[in-house]
């Protein structure tokens, strides 16, 4: 069986392959001068003039966890002017190998701040939450790193080619303005648990960086740690903010700002810490040990203890993706499909569905501490936005549309 | 193998022409890279892009590389690096949201590479993106376990592992897709 799946591979990988023919032509590396209509971009010769960490479309990746979140809007918060809402797909499929996702009820907005368009160079865009929702610039992308009061902690991107691309981290408000406290690499960001400061990677001269952390109120640089190209800042909590010095090898550090970070061993799982609980989910992991005799891959959930080494509460073993809820109770894993489980008790919840319907890694969106919300486009050309209970076991659809042609959206931020 | 070519030569000493030597190393390795690059992303127009960016970074490392026998393996690396970028971008929908154009596997690619394989592929493209690299560098670039593990920077322990781990997982998502 493992060798006709093999043959089956091989076969299809080539295939796919051949869509590019051997006389394919490609751009030019060195342009003589830039071109604005080629849909390729010169990024080598942008790259040249640029900051190397800028110039690598720096899209970032939000960490940002949750604890308690100030309202988007009150009698006190500044509004913006008024914007139509934009109605996303809640369309019937019947494409048989998707009939457990077709069989799904359709149930309410996403209660995330998230991002709707008219079309995919961002049109008509808005960043909505609550009922709230603030107008952005045509061409302009914001995603919510988690909410600030009368506002959002944001990334906001303008322009389309990588050569354009503009990535800024700052608050967005509720009369639409945004604060920026500057250019971001791609590498994560997070409130801290009170919400009052935002930790991010900045770019530094040389190609270098750094782990800051910023006033969300004002701004103002509060602290600072050395950083590297390959950093990336993985949450907050109690003990501090958390980075990888070096992501693809695990390297872990907590900071307490104004203190030098610690090393913590995480045994080559990625680590994400959480605003909401000091319980943080050790995923992604490597390898199985240097001699092959170590347990299987697996997904747990640690604590810090006084010694700054991490001990497992619970774990869960034969895969290597999962999520912990925000109040670090309920451990969500893709073991053969995707299951949930209490921390505590390692009893499992009645959420257990299909990997093809949900996926999940440490990155993953919850509404609130039962829900999931879950966006993908499952290997087709049809883009759904789904809700699941991971303790009663219950999906439904937000959203459900082709890819193409569809109001682009809702794009989901952290709360 | 890659297509493509040969094995590209040295890089040359520092202070020596390095626009030159790139060209040459870009005109023998781009088709085969943006096919790697395809095969993670599904579509050719984000692959070549993920492929200009890879020869960027390679371009500004270009001085770091000291032994030539490793380029095409750096190559490999920076291109898988750009493309799971590109797959992460993509997953929080920073950037236009879906694929740019249809996926490889999408159901209108169906009549190009047939259902078998659109099957596969969607199901392949499900896995993480580690699991991924490790299929497409073992059953397309048929690499041996100390390529691959040089290219991802593992052991070759992990190599052997993330493969049946991944081959396993595939399966069953195939069987559970039908």
């Amino acid at each position: 069986m493992t060798k006709r799946l093999e043959e089956r591979l091989s076969d299809a990988l080539d295939a796919a392959a051949r869509t590019v023919p051997d006389n394919a032509v490609p751009p030019e590396l060195f342009p003589a001068a830039p071109s604005a209509e080629r849909r390729w971009v010169p990024v080598l010769a942008v790259g040249l003039a640029m900051a190397a960490v800028v110039i690598a479309v720096a899209i970032p990746i939000a960490i940002s966890r949750n604890k308690s979140a100030p309202p988007p809007a009150s009698v006190l918060c500044p509004t913006a002017p008024a914007v139509d809402a934009l109605q996303y797909e809640r369309r019937e499929y019947t494409d048989p190998n998707y009939a457990e996702l077709n069989k799904l009820p359709f149930g309410a907005a996403p209660k995330v701040p998230f991002m709707m368009a008219k079309d995919v160079d961002l049109n008509g865009g808005y960043l909505e939450d609550r009922g709230v929702r603030v107008p952005l610039q045509a061409g302009q992308q914001v995603f919510s790193i988690g909410r600030v009061e009368c506002g959002w902690a944001v990334y906001r991107q303008s322009g389309k080619a990588s050569s354009q691309v503009t990535a800024e981290i700052g608050v967005l408000t509720t009369d639409g303005k945004f604060r920026s406290f500057g250019p971001v690499t791609d590498d994560g960001a997070s409130l801290s648990p009170d919400g009052s400061q935002l930790a991010y990677v900045a770019p530094a001269s040389r190609g270098k960086a750094e782990v800051v952390t910023v006033s969300v109120a004002t701004g103002k640089r509060l602290a600072a740690t050395p950083a590297g190209a390959n950093s990336e800042v993985v949450g907050w909590n109690g003990h501090g903010v958390w980075f990888l010095l070096d992501r693809d090898k695990y390297l872990t550090k907590v900071w307490r700002p104004g203190a030098t970070p610690i090393t913590v061993d995480t045994d080559k799982h990625q680590l994400t810490a959480y605003r909401g609980t000091d319980r943080m989910l050790l995923s992604d992991q490597e390898a199985p040990g240097n001699n092959g005799n170590a347990p299987g891959l697996c997904v747990r959930v640690a604590t810090l203890d006084t010694a700054n080494k991490l001990k497992t509460i619970q774990g869960k073993c034969g895969g290597t993706a999962g999520t912990l809820s925000p109040d670090g109770k309920v451990l969500v894993v893709d073991i053969d499909g995707i299951h949930g489980y209490l921390v505590d008790s390692g009893e499992p919840t009645r959420f257990n569905v299909s990997s093809m319907l949900v996926s999940v890694d440490n990155e993953a969106i919850w509404e609130d501490p039962t829900h999931l919300l879950n966006s993908a486009g499952l290997g087709t050309d049809r883009m759904v936005t789904i809700r699941c209970d991971v303790l009663n076991g219950t999906c439904e659809r937000i959203q459900d549309s082709p890819q193409e042609g569809a109001p682009a959206g809702p794009d989901l931020g952290f709360p | 193998m890659l297509s493509g070519g040969s094995r590209p030569e040295a890089p040359p000493a520092p202070d020596t022409d390095r626009e030159a030597a790139i060209t040459r190393l870009y005109r023998e390795q781009w088709a085969g890279m943006v096919r790697l690059s395809l095969l993670m992303l599904g579509d050719r127009p984000s692959a070549e892009d993920a492929v200009q960016e890879a020869f960027a970074a390679m371009y500004r490392s270009w001085d770091k590389i000291k032994d030539g026998t490793r380029v095409e393996a750096y190559l490999r690396s920076a291109v898988l690096n750009t493309s799971r970028s590109v797959l992460r971008r993509r997953k929080l929908a920073l950037l236009h949201r879906g694929q740019p154009e249809p996926a490889v596997w999408s159901a209108e690619s169906a009549a190009m590479i047939g259902e078998d394989r659109r099957e596969v592929l969607a199901a392949l493209a499900t896995l993480p993106a580690r699991r991924r690299e490790v299929l497409v560098m073992r059953f397309y670039l048929q690499l041996s376990d100390a390529d691959i593990a040089q290219t991802l920077g593992i052991s070759e322990v992990s190599v052997r592992s993330t493969t049946s781990r991944a081959l396993k997982s595939l399966g069953h998502k195939l069987k559970e897709d039908r």
